[in-house]
Parts: C-alpha cells; sequence; structure tokens
C-alpha cells in the first residue's frame, strides 16, 4: 500500500513537473474524437478517419472554386509541412470540400495536380461532410450573388485544424498565415 | 460688332472647347502602370472519365481563378479601376475577400481606387481580379491577356503569366 502510495505521488509529482506546452493555436478544452463517417476521397475511395491515425493531420474546409482564400490556406499549409523536413511524411493533409457538389471526384483529382497530390481530399457525401462539419465546428453557408456565372460562393470558416496521432481534434489555427506557429504545434504532437 | 469679328470670336471658343474635350484623352494614359501581374493556375472542367467515376449529374462548368498585380498611379488625380476582362473566363470580376471573426467571404465591388501619387496592390486574401468560369485550364508557365479599364487612363492590356503563389 505504501509503495503503491509513493509510486503514485512520484507520479504525481513527475506530471506536475512537466512543463505544460504552450499551444500557438487555440487549444480545445476537450480534444474531439470524429465519430467514424462514411467518407469518400478523391479516388472515390472510402476514407476512414481511424486509418488516419499514427499520423498528425491539418484539416482545412473550402471550395475549389474559391479563387483566392482557400489555394493562400492550401499554400500555406503545403508550406508546413515542408518545413517539417524529414518528418514531413508523418503528417497528413485533409481537405474537406464544402461544395461536393461542383468538387466531383475527378474534379478534384485534377484540381490536387495544380497545388499538391498528397492532399487527402474528402468529397462526395453531403451528409457525411455537414456531420463532419458540425464534428469540427465549422460553419459554412451558400451565397448566390449576382454576376456570378458559376451562380454561387461560400462563406466559410478559414481555420486549420490540428488533429493529433490519436485521430483527436486538438488545436484551431484561426489565422493560417502564420506557417510557423502552425510548424510548431505540429511537432509537439509528431 | 463686324461679321468678321464676331466670326473670329465664335472660333475661338469651339477652339477652347475642342482643348478642354481632348485634354484628359492625351493627359492621362502614361499616369498608371500595372506591376508584377499573375493569376493563379485553375481549371476549366474535369477530365473526361468514364465509367461510375463521374456522376452524370456533375455540373461540368468551369472553375475559377484570381489575378494579382499592383497598380501605381503616377499622375496627379486619383484613378479607379473600374473593369476587367479576358477571353479565358466567362466573366472577369473586381473582387475582395476577408476573414472576419474566423470566417472567410467574399464579394464584387464596383471599382479600386488608386491614389494619385500612389499604388494599390492587389494580393492574396484582399483585393483580386476574379476569372470565373474558366473556359481553358490555366497551368503553371501559361500566359493569358487581361484587359483592365480605368475611369480615367482608359483601356490598358497586359500579358499575365500563371504561377504558384510566391511564398
Amino acid at each position: 500500500m505504501s509503495r503503491f502510495l509513493s509510486l503514485a505521488l512520484a507520479g504525481t509529482f513527475l506530471v506536475a513537473c512537466q512543463k505544460p506546452i504552450a499551444w500557438n493555436g487555440q487549444a480545445l478544452a476537450k480534444p474531439i474524437q470524429p465519430p467514424e463517417l462514411a467518407l469518400v476521397d478523391q479516388k472515390d475511395e472510402t476514407l476512414r478517419w481511424q486509418n488516419l491515425h499514427d499520423k498528425v493531420m491539418q484539416v482545412n474546409f473550402g471550395y475549389s472554386r474559391c479563387p483566392d482564400i482557400c489555394p493562400l490556406a492550401l499554400g500555406h499549409i503545403k508550406n508546413a509541412v515542408k518545413a517539417l523536413g524529414d518528418k514531413a511524411d508523418r503528417v497528413a493533409v485533409v481537405w474537406v470540400t464544402i461544395d461536393p457538389e461542383r468538387d466531383t471526384p475527378a474534379y478534384i483529382r485534377k484540381y490536387l495536380a495544380l497545388l499538391d497530390d498528397r492532399f487527402i481530399v474528402v468529397t462526395r457525401e453531403v451528409t457525411e461532410i455537414d456531420k463532419l462539419a458540425k464534428v469540427f465546428g465549422v460553419h459554412y453557408k451558400r451565397v448566390l450573388y449576382d454576376g456570378n456565372a458559376d451562380g454561387y460562393a461560400f462563406q466559410h470558416s478559414a481555420a486549420v485544424y490540428v488533429v493529433d496521432r490519436r485521430g483527436h481534434v486538438r488545436l484551431i489555427h484561426g489565422d493560417t498565415g502564420d506557417l510557423q506557429k502552425i510548424v510548431e504545434d505540429v511537432r509537439h504532437l509528431l | 460688332m463686324s461679321k468678321r469679328k464676331s466670326q473670329f470670336r465664335l472660333s475661338a471658343v469651339l477652339m477652347l472647347v475642342a482643348v478642354i474635350a481632348i485634354a484628359p484623352a492625351w493627359a492621362a494614359p502614361a499616369a498608371i502602370s500595372i506591376e508584377n501581374a499573375w493569376a493563379r493556375p485553375g481549371i476549366a472542367t474535369a477530365a473526361p472519365a468514364g465509367g461510375a467515376m463521374q456522376s452524370s449529374a456533375a455540373p461540368m462548368k468551369g472553375g475559377n481563378s484570381a489575378v494579382y498585380f499592383i497598380l501605381k498611379n503616377a499622375g496627379t488625380t486619383e484613378d479607379r479601376l473600374i473593369a476587367a476582362s479576358s477571353p479565358v473566363a466567362t466573366k472577369s470580376e473586381l473582387h475582395i475577400s476577408r476573414i472576419e471573426n474566423g470566417v472567410a467571404s467574399m464579394r464584387a465591388v464596383p471599382d479600386i481606387a488608386v491614389p494619385a501619387g500612389g499604388s494599390t496592390e492587389l494580393k492574396p486574401g484582399g483585393l483580386h481580379v476574379m476569372l470565373v468560369g474558366l473556359k481553358q485550364d490555366l497551368k503553371v508557365g501559361d500566359r493569358i491577356p487581361l484587359e483592365l479599364r480605368f475611369a480615367r487612363a482608359g483601356v490598358m492590356q497586359l500579358t499575365v503569366e500563371v504561377k504558384m503563389m510566391k511564398q
């Protein structure tokens, strides 16, 4: 009993001494575990969230017809991965399209060839994408506007979400522009 | 007053009117210059895919792109970019993107002012020319024509290179 107590005390002491990580992003008080959803990727194949475990994920929501903000965010994410050097293969980039109607798997494959073929894109299943967005707390709204030949655009959350190796959503980076901050946080989770 | 004298007066007035009328036309063009123009890559339509890959309901409208540049105004009067057009897109619009409270949105603007003796930069995450409904793929290295119309400087044509974002 006393042995157990001293072990427990030592454990508490060690935990207490561990310096808390000063995250750059907004750390979630309670990490979120997304439920298993019937997601589909750009290869038109089933994508299981669990299969992405063991990788730290950077997750972002957008749509390919977004000409400015989305490619800007994806460019930042791509650079954040590159900045990890030889650890880059331990990170996955998951981009969730909020416009699966137009962002068909075939369209996304062609779009990715311009950006980065290694990105994983969640597409096709609107209801599953909606569920995923809800889990992440992502809001998006379709907006019609005059003059757009394509008919509609979206208002959407622009944040980058960092997911740990167990698949828990841990951090939110509202400002994707500060590359170093995202890289530092990802390094802590590798 | 003799008839001859009044005729002279009339022609003098007409000449003055003519000079005033053409003045903006010859004063303006040199004032605006366009620098560092580039466009983002984009795709017109998905590659024709066979079999189950392509849903029959898939819309095949073209994708979009954005063009950025710096406008410089060497003149003593403010000018405004009021329209843009390019044969590679169904429509070209002047736009601004913004992120407010973490939400990204985009809206069309009627014009983009370039202050006298100053400059205005169209750059990622802000002002840009949105190419709506691409008619052709824009690949890195491609060069596309763009026409810009200014309130004072009139129409200016340029060639824009397709690039990945400068990092």
